[in-house]
């Protein structure tokens, strides 16, 4: 209790952490945990890509030509004669004895790659217009063109595919997330709170639905989306179906964490401060679970995204035209095609990234999400 | 203790009620029946069907008639135990769906069987041995585990095996069985290809189990009754296997019967890629081709096997765990 | 049940010290490895046992007792490990065994662990398995280490179950933990413990989940079983009360060392540790009545990460010597007869003596309280009070029959005094004080509070606005510093909440009322940005008394506020829960378990049972003359604080346990368990709480008794005064 030396270290440090708040001490927590920490670094890097998709991509995604059908992945080169200057060689497009389509790389014609170069026309959030990519090919010379990842049987650009992949299905996580939160808080907080028969009616509910098998269950829903939506309503619609069973999750979470706090002596006490009803809840219950609310949200994110996936590798979640992750690895459910065109398995490798990272991520945090628990 | 069972028998017919209600609603709500989709189908390959001949189809079928009476005429053949007919298939549900029931039943089997068998020991050697090397692997592994879909697996399992050993891995039986009737040659034939798709299936859920069971039993190896036997002078192992360890199982034995269910419904997506003949495959036409009877009958049994699943557990965890059985502590 | 007249006279233990000890202990260290460093949890433990010997270990939390017991089994938890030392034990062939260079986990040390060396545990409920059945575990202990059949295994723990009294002894073998109540399964553990014969049976706080009725049993038994079997007991305990009650030999811990170790007279009698003597001042029962402030140990016992360097105990000690307590760790000063201490100056005679002290007391300060006057009116009237809950228990939610925690309760609280509330776990205590607060509705009665103006307002029917300012008069104090306080607000926001969520203060002049709240209650200014978790339990209950008196209330409900702390600490709540009486003219409802407690601080005593008042009186009055026989039970089932007194005292021993709210006895719920029951009346008709005057009550007003037979029965009670003070 005595602390006569202010300039200790030390002490300097107890008493900052004496004076930390939840969050503060929930951050130190967090960031002990390396991989998290990592991951949640990987987590941004994904979402920058959705935010600023078509910076990243480097041709347009959508238009096909049939003169570049399944192209394989271009090597960069990164020296010339021990010099920096990125390159790809042109690709030849050839027949063989067989009529078969093969490309061959050219190592005389040298295509230079260059970073921040000009492309397609785009639109900074959707106002201001540039024609600035990462990365792409100097001149926009029909001849001149760069695969990183291959191209699709329709000749297009499998990189940037994946790029705008990336948006729709880390966004339907986000989404999909926010609905069954809502719910899961909504109809959770309202059983907690309540209790009696209104918990009942809820715990009911939530038995029944988690009785469902999930998969014939999406599979029912997602079929039953009219084929002649649009992209838009399509995707709204699988975000809905993903996010109807999620929620019984979080709903149970919340009711629990309700239910356990009402008999905590600092709820009682806060009602016996005079705190009304409103004020219990928000100023004393949420915060006290928000941080939790928060981890379990995170572990969430990736279920819905591997959802999602899965639908659309079905084809029955996302369908051509829109463009994720799941409807790109639709291509390669034919092992024979695969095995001549292994590029194709490429979408699966953001999938595993991103479900990992949310894994982790999700994970750190919810260890750091109670600071007081005793040990 | 019996009324409680009424109770919870009457819970799980009314939940099974609302399940097939579910199911017939579901499968009913894109526009358009069966026969829109046939009459389609038959208009993408270049024949044509009449209004009123496609009008005498549906009467046939009785989908004319409000979906309240659909419903419940189909509900008045179930009880019977008859499922009705597949018009995709033109034959009795029961006919197209009965063998791959039968195989679904086992490749789930072994999943489940697979799962435990990789997961408890790994689960309870990793949380006896809490932050070793082996515990940080198997954490990382399980992680991975939970990142990577079944589908996924299957997919690069796939992939890897036709390129390198230029078959398919897919399949339960080798070509010369698949359509051979039962003997004992097939069984084996069988028995030869499970491993493989048992392995893919279970992954998914071994790594959940295995971070359920490390976490259940990290908690109770901290509890003071492992102690008390240790002072009296039990050897290490034995006594966490007696103590602890069946302590940390009974959450276990609780969803004995309802993952297999869960098994079976997960096993859909992996089966259209392994190239199963499953009730996966079925289901994903039926549904996508609105067949009615076929799509209603595969999920109500999905369904009905979970309920009675879960209805089951927990009758075990009452045999048991004497805590429940007895009446419970305050 | 044997009396404790077969107790060796501690006094005459140097002549009689046996020729050999059973386990040597000496200079054991059992280490943690944290970041930046290691913590030396046990620093170089010397423990001698000797045969047919009882030796207590006393300390506060976090001095290392428990670790001491576990790492003489070798069964230390990681991250702990035992780095050094010699634990020695003799055979039963006689030779030494050095049980520090054995495999923690192999065959030898099996073999000793629960053949040579015995042990039981503070929470039977959870030492053992929920899901094996007690003869499952006993016979399990058998055949571990004797080649016997099943059928004889069987046999030997029905009969060691019947050893330890427990009824129906072959019933209960197949009986699970939780289907026994809390004495029975500590008498179960102790069975399991004892069945291969070990020579020494360590017993890690076996009474302190328990009740003072279930501990003397536990106690009286644990004596008894060592007379008959000449066994030695390492008793490990927070209690000086229970060491007075059990020890031959006492070891005193603090941080991770012996501080002081001697015979249990010598040390009591003549403590040479300011550590001991401090601890010994500051037990309440120490100074017996009330009216005496207790003298505390300042601040609490420190974190290992920062042990004090020098003496471990000069920052908290009032003699200690700068420049050589702080520097420079004392070495153990024998002190002959057995006697040691680690202190500087053990040699000398101390200033302030240990427990029996004929001289007045210079620095115990007497304290007067404000005289309650019997004529004003009550500030709190309770009529009748009834609580019943409908329950669904278990798994299953099967109905109950209802649970009635409390049973037509009647009691007046008068202004300005503190009245206790006393009885055991399960007596509705505490159920009564949350209704009275009204987080719980009554089933029936009244609870009426007397307002400024007089008139009595009746709480039992406050709609919600008239209840809020009912809370601002009536505050409540928690048990549990740790939860009763909202981990994510400063100090200053708990503090503060009452007056801002009730519009009283607002921007600075809350921040100043805060301000001066915090410093009443001992804290300081800088300690308002702290969050809850920087602070110790003492000082957290010091925020809880500051946000309870925030609103400046006429009357505070403390529910076992001080049960949670440590005995040093406990004495510095105690104090200021006092003095801020006096500052304020508070009155305090004191609901508590520990009688030293109740007797020390309240004015007027209400003894629970079975949720109602058996007696109610002025303290001293129900401490020196009981008139109920449960009270008289009571008070004699608690710890006596002189280890010389424990062999001549009386003692009531009840049977059995308290009875189980949902079915409560008829007539006198006390009936089954009282000697003095008719068999008639008592069983049929429940006795009223009434005055009864006794031959004793000397000028004092009469107990109040719920008891046929109050007039008539002569029940013992303790002595008046603690030993030497009257």
């Amino acid at each position: 209790m005595s602390d006569p030396a202010a300039a200790d270290p030390s002490l300097e440090k107890a008493r900052a952490l004496a004076a930390a708040g939840q969050w503060r001490l929930t951050w130190r927590r967090f960031r002990r945990h390396r991989l998290a920490v990592v991951c949640g670094v990987v987590i941004l890097m994904f979402y920058s890509v959705v935010a600023f998709a078509e910076f990243f991509a480097v041709s347009d995604a959508t238009r096909p030509s049939a003169q570049l059908s399944l192209i394989p992945p271009q090597e960069i080169h990164w020296f010339d004669n021990g010099a920096w200057s990125p390159h790809v060689y042109r690709v030849v497009r050839k027949r063989d004895a067989n009529m078969q389509l093969v490309y061959t790389p050219d190592p005389a014609a040298k295509i230079q790659v260059s970073f921040f170069a000009r492309g397609f026309e785009w639109r900074l959030f959707g106002v201001f217009p540039t024609d600035r990519h990462l990365i792409g090919v100097s001149g926009a010379d029909a001849g001149k063109t760069l695969f990183l990842l291959g191209t699709d049987v329709q000749g297009r650009d499998l990189w940037s595919r994946m790029v705008f992949a990336t948006r729709a299905s880390l966004t339907v996580g986000l989404i999909g997330v926010t609905l069954s939160l809502t719910l899961g808080v909504l109809l959770g907080g309202i059983s907690g709170l309540y209790g009696g028969v209104v918990d009942d009616t809820i715990q009911r509910v939530i038995e029944v639905v988690r009785s469902v098998p999930t998969i014939p269950l999406w599979m029912g829903l997602a079929a039953a989306v009219p084929r002649d939506w649009s992209v838009t309503q399509v995707y709204f619609a699988i975000t809905i179906i993903i996010s109807l069973v999620s929620w019984t999750e979080l709903a149970r979470v919340v009711r629990g964490r309700f239910l356990a706090l009402r008999e905590e002596d600092f709820i009682v006490s806060a009602e016996l401060d005079g705190c009304s009803k409103l004020r219990i809840i928000f100023a004393h219950m949420v915060p006290s679970f928000l941080s939790h609310i928060i981890a379990v949200t995170t572990l969430t994110l990736p279920v819905m995204v591997l959802s999602e996936t899965a639908l659309s590798f079905l084809g029955l979640g996302l369908r051509p035209p829109a463009i994720s992750w799941g409807v790109l690895l639709q291509a390669a459910q034919n092992v024979q095609a695969v095995a001549i065109t292994p590029w194709l398995l490429f979408p699966a490798v953001p999938v595993i990234v991103a479900v990992l990272a949310f894994n982790f991520f999700g994970d750190g945090l919810r260890d750091a999400a109670d600071p007081y628990a005793r040990a | 203790m019996l009324p409680y069972l009424a109770r919870r028998l009457m819970l799980a017919v009314m939940t099974c009620v609302f399940i097939s209600i579910a199911t017939f609603t579901i499968i009913q709500l894109p526009p358009g029946d069966y026969i829109t989709s046939y009459v389609a189908n038959m208009a993408a390959s270049g024949s044509t069907m009449t209004n009123q001949e496609a009008e005498v189809l549906r009467r046939q079928y009785g989908l004319d008639e409000p979906m309240p009476v659909q419903y419940l005429r189909w509900m008045a053949l179930v009880v019977q135990g008859d499922f009705g007919r597949s018009m995709e298939w033109n034959r009795p549900v029961y006919d197209v769906i009965g063998e791959r029931m039968l195989l679904t039943f086992v490749v789930s089997a072994a999943a489940v069987l697979t799962t435990w068998l990789l997961a408890l020991p790994i689960g309870i050697y990793t949380a006896v041995r809490q932050h070793s090397v082996a515990d940080y692997v198997f954490t990382l592994l399980g992680f991975i585990g939970l990142a990577v879909p079944s589908f996924l697996i299957a997919l690069v399992l796939m992939y890897l095996g036709f390129r390198y050993l230029g078959t398919s891995v897919g399949g339960l039986f080798s070509p010369a069985y698949a359509e051979a009737p039962w003997s004992w040659a097939r069984v084996g034939d069988l028995a030869w290809h499970l491993p493989l798709p048992a392995l893919i299936l279970g992954l998914g859920s071994t790594a959940q189990v295995m971070r359920v069971m490390r976490a259940n039993l990290l908690d109770e190896l901290r509890k003071p009754y492992l102690v008390t036997a240790l002072a009296r002078g039990m050897p290490m192992w034995r006594a966490i296997l007696k103590y602890p360890v069946r302590v940390a199982l009974n959450p276990f034995v609780s969803t004995v019967g309802y993952i297999l269910p869960y098994v079976v419904s997960g096993s859909v997506i992996v089966s259209l890629v392994l190239g199963l003949p499953t009730v996966g495959p079925v289901l994903f036409k039926s549904l996508v081709a609105q067949d009615l009877f076929l799509a209603g009958t595969i999920v109500l049994m999905l369904g009905v096997l979970t309920v009675v699943g879960t209805f089951l557990s927990d009758l075990l965890l009452i045999a048991i765990d004497p805590r429940i059985r007895l009446g419970g502590s305050r | 049940m044997h009396g404790p007249d077969r107790v060796i006279p501690a006094m005459s233990m140097d002549a009689e010290r046996p020729a050999e000890s059973l386990l040597r202990v000496k200079g054991l260290r059992t280490h943690i490895d944290v970041p930046g460093g290691v913590l030396r949890v046990l620093d170089g433990i010397d423990i001698e046992v000797g045969c047919a010997r009882t030796v207590c270990i006393v300390g506060e939390s976090g001095c290392g007792k428990s670790i001491t017991a576990r790492s003489i089994l070798r069964l230390v938890p990681s991250p702990l490990r035992m780095v050094g030392g010699e634990i020695l034990l003799r055979g039963r062939d006689g030779v030494e065994v050095d049980m520090a260079r054995l495999d923690p986990y192999g065959k030898q040390m099996r073999s000793i662990r629960g053949r040579d060396i015995g042990m039981i545990f503070q929470e039977p409920m959870t030492a053992l398995s929920p899901v094996h059945t007690i003869g499952n575990q006993m016979a399990e202990a058998i055949h571990l280490h004797e080649k016997v059949s099943r059928k004889e295994a069987r046999e030997r723990s029905i009969q060691m179950l019947h050893r330890v009294g427990l009824p129906k002894p072959a019933e209960r073998l197949d009986a699970y933990s939780f289907q026994l109540s809390g004495g029975m399964r500590q008498r179960a553990m102790i069975a399991m413990a004892l069945v291969c014969g070990p020579p020494l049976l360590i017993a890690d706080e076996p009474t302190t989940a328990l009740d003072v009725t279930t501990q003397a049993q536990i106690l009286d038994l644990m004596r008894e079983l060592r007379a008959d079997t000449g066994m030695s007991i390492l008793f490990i305990t927070h209690d000086l009360g229970v060491v007075a009650e059990m020890a031959d030999e006492v070891v005193v811990m603090y941080l991770g060392l012996v501080v002081e170790r001697g015979p249990v007279a010598q040390v009591f009698h003549d403590p040479r540790h300011p550590y001991t003597r401090a601890l010994l001042r500051s037990n309440p029962r120490h100074g017996g009545g009330a009216g005496r402030r207790l003298e505390a140990i300042a601040g609490g016992v420190p974190d290992l990460l920062n042990r004090p360097i020098g003496c471990p105990f000069h920052n908290r000690c009032a003699e200690a010597i700068p420049g050589t307590c702080d520097r420079l760790d004392p070495e153990p000063v024998a002190l002959g007869g057995g006697h040691s201490a680690r202190c500087w100056i053990a040699d000398r005679p101390p200033a302030l003596a240990g427990v029996p002290s004929t001289a007045p007391r210079a620095a115990a300060q007497i304290i007067v309280s404000p005289p309650v006057s019997a004529t004003a009116p009550p500030i709190l009237e309770i009529d009748r009070l009834s609580i019943h809950f409908a329950q669904r228990r278990g798994f299953l939610r099967r109905a109950m029959a209802p649970v009635r925690a409390v049973n037509a309760l009647s009691l007046a609280v008068l202004p300005g005094e503190t009245l206790g509330l006393v009885g055991e776990s399960g007596c509705g205590k505490t159920t009564t004080g949350r209704c009275i607060i009204r987080t719980l509705d009554p089933t029936g009665g009244s609870i009426r509070f007397r307002q400024d103006d007089g008139s009595m307002l009746d709480v039992t029917h406050l709609p919600g606005s008239a209840l809020k300012s009912y809370r601002r008069q009536v505050r409540m104090i928690f048990q549990d510093p740790y939860s009763s306080l909202d981990p994510r607000m400063t100090v200053a926001d708990i503090v503060g909440e009452p007056l801002k969520v009730n519009g009283i203060a607002k921007g600075s002049e809350l921040q100043d009322r805060v301000a001066a709240l915090v410093r009443q209650v001992g804290l300081r200014d800088e300690h308002l940005r702290r969050y809850p978790h920087a602070f110790s339990g003492g000082e957290r209950q010091r925020i809880g008394i500051a946000r309870a008196l925030s609103v400046n209330p006429k009357m505070v409900i403390c529910d076992e506020a001080v049960s949670a702390l440590d005995v040093s600490v406990q004495a510095q709540i105690l104090n200021l829960l006092r003095d801020l009486q006096d500052e304020l003219g508070l009155t305090y409802l004191f609901i508590a378990h520990d009688l030293s407690v109740v007797r020390h601080i309240c004015d007027r005593v209400a003894v629970m049972y079975a949720g109602g008042i058996v007696e109610l009186g002025e303290t001293r009055q129900v401490f020196e003359a009981p008139r109920h026989p449960y009270t008289s039970a009571l008070l004699s089932a608690a710890p006596v604080f002189d280890p010389q007194e424990r062999a001549g005292r009386q003692r009531v021993i009840l049977a059995g346990e308290v009875p189980d709210p949902a079915h409560l006895p008829s007539g006198c719920p006390f009936h089954p368990r009282c000697q003095h029951a008719d068999g008639a009346q008592c069983t049929n008709e429940a006795p009223a709480l009434l005055p009864r005057a006794t031959a004793q009550s000397d000028g004092m007003p009469p107990n109040w008794t719920a008891c046929h037979y109050a007039n008539t029965l002569t029940l013992p009670a303790i002595d008046g005064q603690p030993p030497g003070s009257s």
